[in-house]
């Protein structure tokens, strides 16, 4: 998974030219790109409307257990009689929250360090640079996994430490952007229109280095959803929400009797992590000017 | 045996598939080249003239993406019918080919020797290495390459662009083809190096005997070897005859607008308006840039130049890639530091400026960048972009706003209503003025161009160079013009100062300058510019020799005696003094600057 993040990443760094405007409905319009974004779409829909989509209360009692996909069920029940397909729509929730917040942090963070370590070079790019790939080296799930069973099983301490260590990549990209922006004549232009240091940095070089960026992180996201599922199927996910993960974990008991409680959600895991990454990676190579 | 063409294609059709639609490129072209004829093959870009030839030599794409019809003969043999197999052997050895980049056309992991030695082992596998090498070695010296023996270790990022030139020539010439090829040989070299390799090119021609296709859009370099011409124009030729014919009664309105386009050195300037002899503006004393390599070498760019702008006036710096002279501008503009010297705006020195004081003292000097596709932030709307030096100066409101970013549009001749949209719905030339209009929002004294029209189609040039002598008439600007195109810089120049290797060796008026040179670098850069008329070749005497030595390690004294033809024992011991000459505003670096004839021609 990493590996398709690193190389999108590398198709950045090598450079890149001005990105054409428009590039973003091209991808769009592409068949990959448009089931990608409709998958996502979809997800983020799910996700948000889960209250009023479910047909029930995901942990409430609902039916016979282990009741196979039917009228009633639509999806099935689990063990103890829950619908499966609640319980698969208010996990899109838990994955969205994780995802989302997971995702904002690594923007600030990547962006922040990116367009400093690139603006300003000398000692503190190197700092910055080193402590990055340090970050980058670090196992991220083992990571979590330690974090989760020291403080206890809780989304919050999830995001914080997947969203403090899942930015490398993100600011590399910016910083090899930055590098490349600052030796543009119109960056030129606004230094010798008078522009100061800071203008230049968020108007001039800020707009041009995020969008490529901005693509790559459809593929940390994308990673970031397996991880929390990952912690789920160990039984380290949050007990108080349900979540993809934690299902399929469930599930692994029952699969010669009720393979519905593995398939769903492991297909709605597949699903939201193929449409990140098909996403992603056409963005990544739209605003990296190639195709 | 009858001497019949060489290479001979007839009702030559190529269709490419662009995004599914099939777009005829060539409609039936034919040709003749006899043995040891040249042939100019000109045309605009996209005039179809270089797919012609890969057509003929089977090097386009294969079917579904590009068909090819006709028949192409060589000696007797349809080259479109013959198999792969056969046309490979006949590639590199019955037709030897030069293209247009020496940069990218030489395997950059291999080094030089070898690679001109596999042109020759691919054809001949009973050839030892070891007589290959010896041959390949011999074959360098032949196109001018100094000391092959002693570089036979080098890899070609270890030459330079007319070095690598010389060697993809080498290769083509090395199995005494029938037929040379050269695109655009020269299109991406100075002048200076153009000079040199066009000589090569006919010594390889007259060598092997070769009958050559020079494939270009610029008409000055075609004058120079070719016997006959044809012109290419929307994927027809549209005109055909000697070489001396066409050039004296150009037929079809598209050689004369090709031969319009090609800078004329020979003819009589442009008119300028008497200059007014304002107080200096800017005055650059004694500038050093010297920048620091990762090598820890130090790369002398600009080494001690002084010069004066007066106010109103246009002074015209030319020289080689390479000579210092855009370090020179990045300088004056404080876009890099000076060394040392100082850069004085109205008698206040402003190397030292810092902060506020800079950016006001930024208000009266501004630029025009080179690139107009890389000058112009691709996020910001034009009217942003021209309201930007008003913004950060604080004065858009004082200035009116809206109202003044349209009235700058429009004094650039564009419309005002196109300032929401983004840059890159705008052609170069269009963008180049939006540029021009971002540098005079905040009314400066003096402007800075930097190659302003070197990256815009032919056609537009001269509209844009128009533009900006309005504009100096109509705002009393002072322009530092650098541009490598001569002929611009005499008609926008009042004044040219010419620099080498980071050093000005020549200043004066542009009539003087140009009428009467007195440094012999002048001389040869202005005898390198090459004449679009077939009695004018170039003469030899004027040609400068080699390439430009590496700024870093500057020869002693004079430092243009390592390229000199009039070079003596004194000039390396001596570092010559831009001294008055003849009018007594005219200056020259040289201790002996010998009067050599500098007409050419019939």
């Amino acid at each position: 998974m990493s590996d398709t993040a690193e190389a999108a990443a590398g198709r950045l760094e090598a450079g890149t030219p001005a990105p054409a405007p428009g590039s973003v409905r091209r991808v769009l319009r592409t068949p990959g790109g448009a089931v990608g974004a409709s998958l996502v779409l979809l997800w983020v829909l799910v996700a948000t409307l889960a209250p009023v989509l479910a047909p029930t209360d995901p942990f409430a009692v609902d039916g016979p257990p282990l009741a196979g996909p039917s009228g009633d069920h639509l999806l099935g029940t689990d063990s103890l009689g829950r619908d499966l397909l609640s319980g698969i729509i208010h996990g899109a929730r838990t994955s969205l929250v994780v995802a989302g917040s997971v995702a904002a942090l690594v923007a600030v963070i990547g962006t922040a360090v990116g367009l400093v370590s690139g603006l300003l070079g000398g000692w503190l790019d190197d700092v910055l640079m080193r402590f990055t790939e340090a970050l980058q080296v670090l196992p991220r799930f083992f990571l979590a996994l330690v974090v989760i069973a020291f403080f206890g099983p809780g989304l919050d301490r999830l995001i914080l430490v997947l969203g403090a260590t899942s930015w490398p990549l993100l600011a590399r990209v910016v910083r090899a952007e930055v590098l490349a922006l600052r030796h543009r004549e119109f960056v030129d232009a606004a230094v010798v229109g008078g522009a100061s240091r800071l203008r230049i940095a968020l108007r001039e070089i800020l707009p041009n280095a995020v969008p490529p960026a901005l693509a790559l992180l459809g593929l940390v996201v994308a990673q970031v959803i397996l991880i929390e599922a990952s912690l789920g199927f160990l039984g380290l996910g949050d007990p108080n929400v349900t979540s993809w993960g934690t299902l399929a974990s469930e599930a692994q008991r029952f699969l010669r009797v009720a393979w519905w409680l593995t398939v769903f959600p492991g297909l709605a895991i597949l699903l939201v992590v193929l449409a990140l990454n098909l996403l992603g990676d056409l963005l990544v190579d739209a605003l990296a000017g190639r195709r | 045996m009858t001497a019949g063409p060489v290479l001979s294609v007839r009702d030559l059709v190529v269709r490419f598939r662009v995004h599914g639609r099939p777009t005829t490129v060539v409609h039936g072209v034919d040709l003749d080249i006899s043995p040891g004829e040249t042939l100019g093959l000109v045309g605009e870009s996209g005039s179809g003239k270089t797919v012609t030839v890969l057509a003929a030599t089977g090097l386009l794409p294969a079917p579904p993406v590009c068909t090819v019809r006709g028949t192409v003969l060589l000696g007797s043999r349809d080259l479109l019918t013959m198999d792969r197999r056969t046309l490979r052997s006949v590639r590199g050895r019955e037709i030897g080919m030069v293209f247009q980049d020496p940069m990218t056309s030489l395997h950059p992991s291999f080094r030089v020797v070898d690679q001109v030695a596999e042109a020759l082992l691919v054809h001949d596998r009973a050839l030892a290495r070891g007589v290959a090498c010896r041959r390949a070695i011999e074959l360098l010296e032949q196109v001018g390459v100094p000391h092959p023996g002693r570089r036979a270790g080098d890899y070609p990022h270890q030459w330079s662009g007319g070095m690598r030139q010389r060697a993809m020539i080498a290769m083509a010439i090395a199995n005494r083809p029938r037929l040379l090829v050269a695109d655009e040989p020269t299109t991406a070299l100075d002048v200076t190096i153009q000079a040199q390799i066009l000589e090569v090119l006919r010594a390889a021609r007259d060598g092997t005997g070769a009958a050559t296709v020079l494939i270009t859009h610029d008409l000055g370099v075609v004058a120079q070897l070719a016997d006959r011409i044809a012109v290419m124009s929307a994927g027809r030729i549209v005109e055909t005859g000697p070489a001396v014919e066409v050039f004296a009664a150009p037929g079809h309105p598209c050689t004369r607008i090709l031969l319009s386009a090609v800078p004329r050195l020979d003819r009589p300037a442009a008119p300028r308006p008497e200059p007014v002899r304002g107080p200096a503006v800017l005055e650059v004393r004694d500038l050093v840039t010297h920048y620091r390599t990762p090598g820890d070498r130090t790369v002398r760019a600009v080494d001690g130049v002084s010069l004066r702008l007066a106010a109103g006036e246009t002074l015209g710096l030319v020289g080689e890639s390479g000579c210092g002279k855009t370090s020179l501008a990045r300088t004056v503009l404080r876009l890099v530091d000076a060394t040392s010297g100082s850069v004085l705006l109205r008698g206040t020195d402003i190397t030292q400026a810092r902060g506020r004081r800079l950016r006001v003292i930024r208000r009266s000097l501004s630029m025009v960048f080179q690139d107009p596709y890389s000058s112009l932030n691709p996020r910001m709307t034009v009217g942003e972009i021209v309201a930007q030096p008003l913004r950060v100066a604080g004065r858009f409101r004082a200035e009116g706003g809206a109202r003044r970013v349209a009235d700058l549009l429009d004094l650039v001749g564009l419309d005002p209503g196109l300032a929401a949209r983004l840059p890159g719905q705008f052609s170069g030339g269009q963008r180049q003025r939006i540029g021009i209009a971002r540098a005079l929002a905040l009314s400066p004294e003096v402007l800075v161009l930097d190659e302003p029209v070197s990256s815009l189609d032919v056609t537009v040039r001269a509209q844009v160079a128009d533009l900006l002598s309005r504009l100096q008439r109509e705002l009393g600007l002072a322009y530092l013009l650098i541009a490598h195109d001569l002929a611009l810089v005499r008609d926008l120049s009042d004044r040219v100062a010419v620099m080498y290797l980071g050093r000005l060796v020549e200043t004066g008026t542009r009539d003087q300058v140009f009428g009467h040179p007195m440094h012999p670098y002048t001389r040869s850069l202005l005898a390198a510019v090459p004449v679009p008329d077939p009695r004018c070749r170039y003469s030899v005497p004027l040609m400068p020799t080699g390439d430009p030595p590496d700024p870093a390690d500057p020869p002693s004294g004079c430092r243009f005696r390592t390229r000199c033809r009039i070079a003596t024992a004194e000039c390396p011991e001596v570092v010559p003094e831009l001294v008055p000459r003849a009018g007594g505003d005219h200056f020259c670096a040289c201790i002996h600057p010998a009067e050599i004839p500098l007409r050419r021609g019939p």
